[in-house]
């Protein structure tokens, strides 16, 4: 592409553009978007959530949660997918250790509780890493009414920027003398609400303006029909998938059954 | 064009969405050092996450002032607990969605008293949702609990912590707080968001 | 193209009084690039407004007058059809991004007019053309460098191949490079025969693309100028319009610091990784009382992270900190030094002006007293009582400064902190950075703005891979 050299500063670039889209059959790689479909994850979060509340044996439990991390890799998210094993190996062996205190003792059956928490909560989170597009097409093929598509959108654009906004407002904290640590934080507890509160409320409702104003610009609020880049629908691959997945959700449930 | 007017529009549907992200963020950290002690959980825990949120509850609804708004407020969080799979308080939610934005129909958003009075609702929801289940599906739990290896000290201590009594106290206790909760929300709005010009 | 006739606008509600434009006639012609500048206040990002149909739409307020778009009255358009005609880039693309992924980011517009899949690959193709992305593509928003994020943010309004553009102080969060290339891209669009309206203070880089500069003062047009006139402009005249220059400053590298001068504050071999990246390869770096040091360096070169280590805000991995001799731990030197850190929203608490210089102090009259002493001397006493997030910019700045000599500390440095300020207000700042700095304080800045480093700066570290790469000073 001549255009590039024309760019001052564009060297470091280059590089990377060996690999990267240029032409018009990887953008229509790019339309036949490739990852399972948003309609397939919504399934496998419904389908999870009966066993996770009706599984009663550790064995079926356990084979659960191998199932969420081959999900989790099928999807390619490999990092959610350690994280998700190592917190599980971690409660489910802290609850294997006999301990003769109560009050710990309660605190490590609680954790049994978490690990049941964590089948579903790991199983949703394809779900919110779907890219927005792609989001917003599959629900719209459901018939999901616009203004809820519009809100999961961007609950799930917004929720990993929450735990950045909280770091910046703390960091800044600091030099004024509060909370330099955490206890500080506990210890004037009025004052580190509404140190924190008030510029994480103000903040979020100058987002709120800005990026709805933004998105109204651009034609975001029209009422009917919209279309979609990438061509979203079920793939042979998905299909194979649901029908995997309810099959392993029954299977799951009758193991456990018989177990009993 | 009035009647567009009365009901959220985009703007409002955003604005929603991110103040609820917010307080869905909060509760989970709020909980999270409650949650191995369920006792300390159900009044503490919720206390705090009752006057944290009061004042997201009440700028919202100020700032949003149509009609729709606590249904979306009831409705997302309700898909966010089907979502992390959830289900029982996902349906208390949104039936506090729908019967909070009755008490809001008419000009219940200019109204502080009904503001005030759809929070304490939404304080009730949050401990029937969650605690409820307990009570109707108390074999269940109590199955689930044996087959993981709780001793059977320990699963009568949280049994007889989950007694329509002590939800009732549990119900009682929020909706104190979550009044308490909505009074510095207002008292919040006056002092900062009305001067600052987030209004 | 554009036609405005008696536009007058008002917000409702007092907090923006003075942000409202009075008896505004205006004419663009298809293909034509308008600056619009001014001082802060002076109605800039009101008429940006109103030209892209958000107010009184969306911000509300009365306006009276008339907008004629390509001919139509816009008083009879909803937002999302003027939209289609005039696209806005804002000013700060983290809060536009609708979307977590790129490329969704850049065919938003297209899919919610419901273009066909093909017109929208075509207007794809044709936007690669002059601003090319494709290396950005199917990424995610959240790892982009801030040039990065702004292409993206320019990509996405031009998809849908707007008429008219209109940039809000697109050049405030780039590096000299990236300014380059927003230059360039700009002349392209204006070739192709977009329609460009850009709302700016640092004019420099914009002198050669600009057809007209408008210079708005209290909500009116007060002076215009053909690219021939504004080019003319003798430094005296704009320094009165409160504008800043259109000449940029050169340096000359400077030998290394004497020895024999105790330095403030020095880091010595400073190693910081972060994630996959080593941020701060072997920093070495010495400041010294008295003088302003400028940091520069391109964006992600590591200048925040330098400051944060300095400061105690971010621990380093190996290496040491000291202040005046002593090795200082991390929580030590938050005690002993101020960072004013570049977006202001995360830094003020308060209720007040008064009470924001009094956090986390103890209340004595003493106390009270001095900070009353500081807002006088930074021109904030007017605004003792107001709420800090209802100040401008320039004004919460101040604020945070005062807060700063408040609480004595010797060490202060500032991330950026001219970066939305109008050319009379940032030599406002330079000279109170100055008169710190005579009175002993050390003062470090990170900074792109060249004339606020000729203002006051002593000493220029320019930083490359993760250390000083070089050591200027102004001649």
């Amino acid at each position: 592409m001549e255009s590039y050299n024309e760019l001052p500063g564009i060297h470091s670039h280059i590089s990377k553009i060996a690999a990267q889209p240029t032409s018009a059959d990887d953008l229509h790689k790019i339309i036949s978007y490739a990852g399972i479909d948003c309609r397939v994850r919504l399934f496998a979060i419904l389908a999870a959530t009966l066993p996770s509340f009706l599984l009663k044996s550790e064995i079926t439990l356990l084979i659960m949660a191998v199932f969420v991390v081959v999900w989790l890799c099928v999807l390619r998210q490999i990092r959610t997918a350690i994280i998700f094993t190592v917190i599980y190996a971690a409660f489910y062996l802290l609850q294997r250790i006999n301990v003769t205190d109560m009050a710990i003792g309660s605190i490590l059956m609680v954790l049994s509780i978490f690990r049941r928490f964590m089948l579903t909560a790991f199983i949703a989170m394809p779900l919110g890493k779907a890219p927005t597009g792609v989001l917003i097409s599959s629900l719209s093929k459901m018939h999901v009414p616009r203004q809820v598509t519009i809100a999961l959108a961007v609950m799930f654009r917004f929720m990993p920027t929450v735990a950045e906004e909280y770091n910046a407002i703390r960091s800044s904290q600091k030099f004024r003398g509060i909370g330099i640590s955490g206890w500080g934080l506990l210890r004037h507890p009025v004052r580190s609400y509404e140190t924190i509160l008030v510029p994480l409320l103000i903040r979020t409702t100058k987002i709120a303006d800005e990026l709805s104003a933004s998105a109204i610009l651009r034609g975001a609020s029209v009422e009917g029909e919209v279309s979609s880049f990438r061509t979203v629908r079920l793939t042979h691959a998905d299909c194979i998938c649901l029908i995997i997945i309810a099959i392993l959700s029954a299977g799951l449930l009758a193991l456990d059954l018989l177990w009993r | 064009m009035n009647k567009e007017k009365k009901w959220i529009g985009f703007k409002e549907i955003v604005l929603i969405a991110l103040l609820t992200v917010l307080g869905i963020v909060i509760q989970l950290v709020i909980s999270m050092p409650f949650a191995a002690v369920p006792h300390l959980m159900m009044f503490i825990a919720v206390a705090i996450i009752m006057v944290v949120c009061g004042p997201i509850y009440v700028l919202m609804l100020n700032k949003s002032r149509r009609l729709g708004t606590v249904f979306l407020f009831g409705g997302l969080q309700a898909l966010y607990y089907v979502i992390i799979g959830q289900a029982f308080i996902a349906v208390t939610y949104l039936l506090f969605g729908i019967i909070g934005e009755c008490i809001m129909l008419g000009d219940g958003y200019a109204n502080p008293k009904r503001i005030g009075l759809s929070y304490i609702l939404y304080s009730a929801c949050y401990i029937l949702g969650s605690y409820l289940p307990y009570i109707f599906l108390a074999d269940q739990y109590i199955e689930n609990m044996s087959a993981m290896g709780m001793s059977e000290q320990s699963i009568n201590a949280m049994m007889n912590l989950y007694t329509p009594f002590t939800i009732l106290l549990a119900v009682i206790s929020s909706c104190i707080f979550a009044s308490i909760g909505a009074y510095v929300g207002y008292r919040m709005m006056k002092k900062h968001f009305n001067p600052a010009g987030v209004m | 193209m554009i036609k405005l006739s008696g536009i007058t606008f008002r917000y409702a509600g007092a907090a923006h009084e003075s942000e409202s434009l009075k008896d505004i006639n205006l004419t663009v012609n298809a293909g034509e690039c308008i600056l619009l500048t001014g001082k802060s206040g002076c109605g800039k990002t009101t008429l940006t407004r109103v030209l892209n149909g958000l107010c009184p739409k969306f911000y509300e307020g009365e306006l009276s007058g008339e907008y004629l778009l390509a001919g139509n009255d816009t008083n009879e358009l909803p937002v999302n059809e003027i939209g289609r005609t005039v696209g806005s880039v804002f000013q700060d693309p983290r809060s536009q991004f609708f979307c977590t992924n790129t490329t969704d980011e850049i065919v938003f517009s297209m899919e919610s007019h419901a273009y066909s899949q093909a017109d929208m690959t075509r207007r794809l193709e044709s936007l690669w053309e002059i601003l090319p992305i494709q290396h950005l593509l199917e990424r995610r928003i959240f790892n982009l460098s801030s040039g990065e994020k702004q292409k993206i943010a320019i990509a996405s309004v031009c998809a849908a191949e707007p008429k008219v553009l209109i940039l809000d102080e697109p050049s405030a969060n780039l590096d000299a490079d990236a300014t380059e290339q927003l230059a360039a891209l700009l002349e392209r669009l204006k070739r192709r025969g977009h329609t460009i309206i850009i709302s700016e203070h640092r004019i420099h880089y914009l002198m050669n693309i600009v057809d007209r500069m408008l210079v708005l003062d209290n909500g009116r047009i007060y002076r215009e100028y053909t690219k021939e006139e504004a080019v003319g402009l003798a430094e005296n005249e704009l320094l009165q319009l409160g504008l800043r220059k259109l000449i940029q400053p050169r340096f000359i590298p400077l030998a290394p610091a004497k020895p024999g001068i105790m330095p403030a504050a020095i880091s010595e071999k400073i190693y910081l990784q972060k994630g996959n990246s080593q941020i701060l390869q072997g920093l070495d770096m010495r400041v010294f009382a008295g003088e302003i040091t400028a940091i520069t360096g391109s964006n992600g070169a590591g200048k925040t992270t330098i400051c944060k280590v300095l400061t105690g805000v971010e621990k380093e991995n190996s290496g040491t900190v000291c202040y005046g001799g002593t090795i200082l731990k991390p929580k030590e030197r938050i005690r002993n030094s101020y960072l004013v850190q570049q977006d202001t929203d995360y830094q003020l608490y308060a209720a007040t002006v008064m009470q924001e210089l009094l956090i986390g102090l103890k209340e004595t009259p003493d106390i009270r007293k001095q900070a009353c002493m500081y807002l006088e001397k930074l021109n904030l006493t007017e605004f003792r009582d107001r709420h800090p997030a209802s100040l401008s910019g320039g004004q919460k700045q101040r604020v945070l400064i005062a807060a700063a000599l408040l609480r004595n500390r010797q060490l202060i440095v500032l991330d950026e902190p001219t970066s939305g300020l109008d050319g009379m207000h940032m030599r406002l700042t330079a000279e109170l950075l100055s008169s710190m700095a005579a009175d002993g304080k050390t003062i470090i800045l990170i900074t792109h703005d060249m004339e606020l480093i000729d203002s006051c700066v002593t000493r220029i570290y320019h930083v490359g891979e993760g250390k000083i790469a070089n050591e200027y000073r102004i001649h």
